[in-house]
């Protein structure tokens, strides 16, 4: 016997869909929304607005206990003339190129090592993430151990590869040491990099570097002519954020050579900060800030762009 | 059944607490009897200059102040704590706001100028001249309490005074600095301990030949809180030189000045008797060089006398073997070394300055500062530190502390103080830089005038001349 089937009439009927209920009134979205935006307006809103407004004022904390006059715009044409900031906008200018270019190359290297996924490869590309979650202060104090010219395990192992550069003072020495606070940033970012790269690699299609093979391309004419170009958007998004990781450093710099040899790895972060907790000049502090936060805004822009269009 | 087990662990515990609460009771009798008869009865307020009938009772005085594993203030604090001696005498509790070193500067201008939570304040000889302003003149309660003010080194009160010569500050605690020296080293090779900086020079170098595995002498060349500016202004100050005159220009970078620098510098790069790696080192690795065996000499704080005496702070052959003298001098001028004080202060916006001013005059005075001296009963906070001359002089301070005090003593005689201007912060930023400058290769002579005319620019920006 069969049974009666329902109508798609009645089964509309008898179970209505239920649509979400409407609030016509905002007031509870605007309930829910408003503690998070109290707490971001006195937190985020509040204190950019207060320093932007100080940027524009003289107040120099050993003066007086609150900002001074407006003086327009002094502060940022004093940035322009202030030897110390063009130093460091040239030290973070510097930084940013060793670093980015050596993490980039060190990143795609381990990730064309690894790429393979055999059982070894599996397990080195775990121990990959660890260098990352080193805080960057352990990461400061540790290299500066490391690199000790008397007791230091890199630098005697340095010092053993190319003698010449035993007992080499590796903080000493202006380059050296902005090589060397660039590798204790490496050191954590390259192997994050790396596993990146293994991603893109493997959602490249097989077809493709087989069909080069078939055609007798080598592995370089493969790396060049198809790895590399599908993999650019990819280190075009990385090489983008670890241009805003290289602008921010400040951790290694204080903890490792405090700005020296004489101010040659004075970043833009590590100065606005000695303008303003040491000189205690807060008015030129908040001025150079802004510059700091404009030339952010300008590579973070990009960097967002690039991500919404996928490209 | 449960109820029983209860009851009867209960009764056993009563049982075995009985005799321990008998003993308690006891013991606490002794303690209220010892604590009454024994410092009280030994000491009245008037042994410390403070008021007689607590005349502040119950009154807090909040002390804001850093640093309080430094040994002296760790024993300060027990001696001002709810029931101490103190508390006993003035009927005063005294707060100890322990800030990081790093924001005590920012944050004891911040309370001078807006706040009125504390009361007294400790601050480091430089950062003075921002905060003077807003610091009481303790002249007539000096005058009052007949507080021997020339008991301290005339560096310290000029550090604690302001441009008109009032003084806002007691000294409460100071360093001067002295050579430490290998007391093996030197009598193997029989060599006479260094009196100037160009006798240093030599010593080193004898040391270097004679037993090549160790540094002449340990020095600090990086750019650290102004750390290797110590050792350079003695020689400058040696030397006839200044770093500013009195109208606040910068004449460091005169023939003395750039003599005196260049010295300075030869150390590392011509002479070579300090580890090459010193353009990186500041206090803590300069004073490892010397507690590892690896310097035979250096000139620091007499305050790390305490850590060269002790064994775990130091190698086997260092220990006890380290000897100390005042501070070097220059050769044909003078020895005038820098001394680091910590005064001691009243905010103009304190709720309490008349207990304040008790607490002052407890901490500061020279019985207490004696009895922290010497001391020693808790190897963590032995400290050496004493800011009287008396008390350096004193026979019991001497006998705890190897006989240092006495040598400070001598050494803050001529020793003098960091510039007292506002602007101070910023000038020391110029010159430590300058200074690892030179110690990594750049010219003496151009960077000093460099220096020099940057040090003028921001005397003039802060208005101190047109």
């Amino acid at each position: 016997m069969a049974l009666p089937q329902p109508s798609v009439s009645s089964v509309l009927v008898a179970r209505p869909v239920k649509k979400p209920r409407q609030y016509r009134s905002g007031s509870l979205r605007w309930m829910l929304l408003g503690p998070g935006l109290i707490v971001i307006a006195l937190t985020v809103i509040y204190p950019l607005a207060a320093s932007f407004i100080t940027s524009f004022r003289d107040w120099r904390l050993i003066d007086s206990p609150t900002p001074g006059p407006f003086v327009g715009a002094a502060n940022y044409t004093r940035a322009l003339t202030d030897a110390g900031f063009l130093n460091s906008l040239g030290v973070s200018a510097i930084y940013m190129v060793i670093s980015v270019c050596l993490t980039l190359l060190l990143g795609l290297g381990i990730a064309l090592l690894l790429q393979k996924p055999t059982p070894l490869n599996v397990f080195a590309r775990t121990l990959l993430i660890f260098p990352f979650a080193v805080a960057p202060v352990l990461k400061g104090f540790s290299w500066r151990f490391m690199l000790n010219n008397e007791y230091g395990v890199y630098a005697k192992l340095i010092g053993a590869i190319i003698p010449p550069l035993n007992d080499y003072v590796w903080l000493g020495h202006q380059l050296s040491a902005l090589f060397v606070i660039a590798f204790s940033e490496i050191w954590g970012w390259a192997p994050l990099f790396a596993l990146m790269f293994i991603g893109a690699i493997g959602s490249i299609p097989a077809e493709a570097t087989e069909a080069a093979k078939v055609d007798g391309a080598t592995s370089i004419q493969i790396f060049f002519k198809i790895t590399l170009p599908l993999l650019a958007p990819v280190i075009y998004i990385v090489a983008l954020l670890k241009i805003i990781s290289a602008f921010k450093m400040f951790d290694q710099i204080a903890i490792m050579t405090g700005g020296g040899p004489g101010d040659s790895t004075q970043t833009l972060y590590y100065y606005v900060y000695q303008v303003a907790f040491r000189n205690l000049d807060m008015g030129y502090a908040s001025a150079l800030s802004y510059i700091l936060v404009a030339i952010m805004a300008v590579i973070s822009t990009f960097y967002v762009r690039t991500l919404l269009k996928g490209d | 059944m449960i109820e029983t087990t209860t009851r009867s662990v209960t009764d056993r515990s009563a049982a075995v607490r009985r005799p321990t609460l008998q003993r308690s009771l006891m013991l606490s009798l002794l303690g209220v009897l010892a604590g009454s008869f024994a410092p009280i009865s030994a000491q009245s307020a008037a042994t410390y200059h403070l008021k007689a009938g607590k005349p502040y009772a119950g009154t807090t005085v909040k002390f804001l102040i850093c640093c309080a594993t430094a040994g002296q203030f760790a024993q300060m604090i027990k001696l001002t704590a709810p029931g101490s001696e103190f508390e006993k005498l003035t009927g005063i509790n005294v707060q100890w706001e322990n800030t990081p070193y790093e924001s005590l500067q920012q944050k004891e201008l911040i309370e001078a100028t807006t706040g009125n939570t504390y009361d007294a304040v400790a601050w480091v000889d430089s950062w003075g001249e921002a905060i003077k302003p807003y610091l009481t003149s303790l002249n007539s309660r000096i005058a009052a309490d007949k507080i021997n003010m020339k008991d301290y080194p005339n560096a310290y009160i000029e550090a604690a005074s302001d441009k008109d010569g009032n003084v806002i500050g007691i000294p409460f605690r100071g360093h001067p600095l002295v050579l430490f020296y290998r007391k093996d080293v030197f009598s193997a090779l029989k060599l006479p301990v260094p009196k100037t900086w160009q006798a240093l020079i030599k010593t080193s170098q004898t040391i270097e030949q004679k037993m090549p595995s160790m540094t002449g002498v340990s020095m600090i060349y990086k750019v650290s809180a102004g750390q290797n500016l110590f050792n350079w202004v003695s020689m400058l100050w040696g030397n006839g030189g200044d770093i500013l005159d009195k109208n606040g220009h910068a004449i460091f970078n005169s023939s003395k000045g750039v003599e005196a620098t260049q010295t300075y510098i030869d150390i590392l790069r011509k002479y070579k008797i300090t580890n090459p790696a010193a353009t990186t080192f500041a206090e803590p690795e300069a004073s490892t060089e010397l507690k590892q065996g690896r310097a035979a000499m250096w000139v620091g704080w007499w305050w790390y006398w305490a850590q060269f005496s002790d064994p775990k702070a130091v190698s086997k052959d260092v220990l006890n073997n380290i000897g100390f003298a005042t501070a070097p001098g220059w050769a044909g001028g003078t020895t005038a070394n820098y001394a680091l004080v910590w005064p001691l202060g009243i905010f103009k916006n304190a709720k309490n300055p008349d207990a304040a001013w008790e607490f002052i005059k407890y901490v500061t005075n020279t019985k207490i500062q004696q009895q922290v001296a010497a001391n020693r009963s808790i190897p963590a906070e032995a400290d050496n530190t004493i800011v009287t001359f008396t008390g350096m002089r004193d026979a019991k301070v001497n006998a705890a502390n190897g006989g240092i005090p006495k040598v400070g003593a001598s050494a803050l005689k001529t020793a003098r103080t960091l510039p007292q201007v506002k602007t101070w912060a910023e000038l020391q930023s110029v010159l430590e830089i300058g200074i690892n400058k030179m110690a990594t290769g750049a010219e003496v002579k151009p960077t000093m005038d460099q220096m020099a005319a940057d040090v003028d620019a921001i005397q003039k920006r802060a208005g101190l001349y047109k």
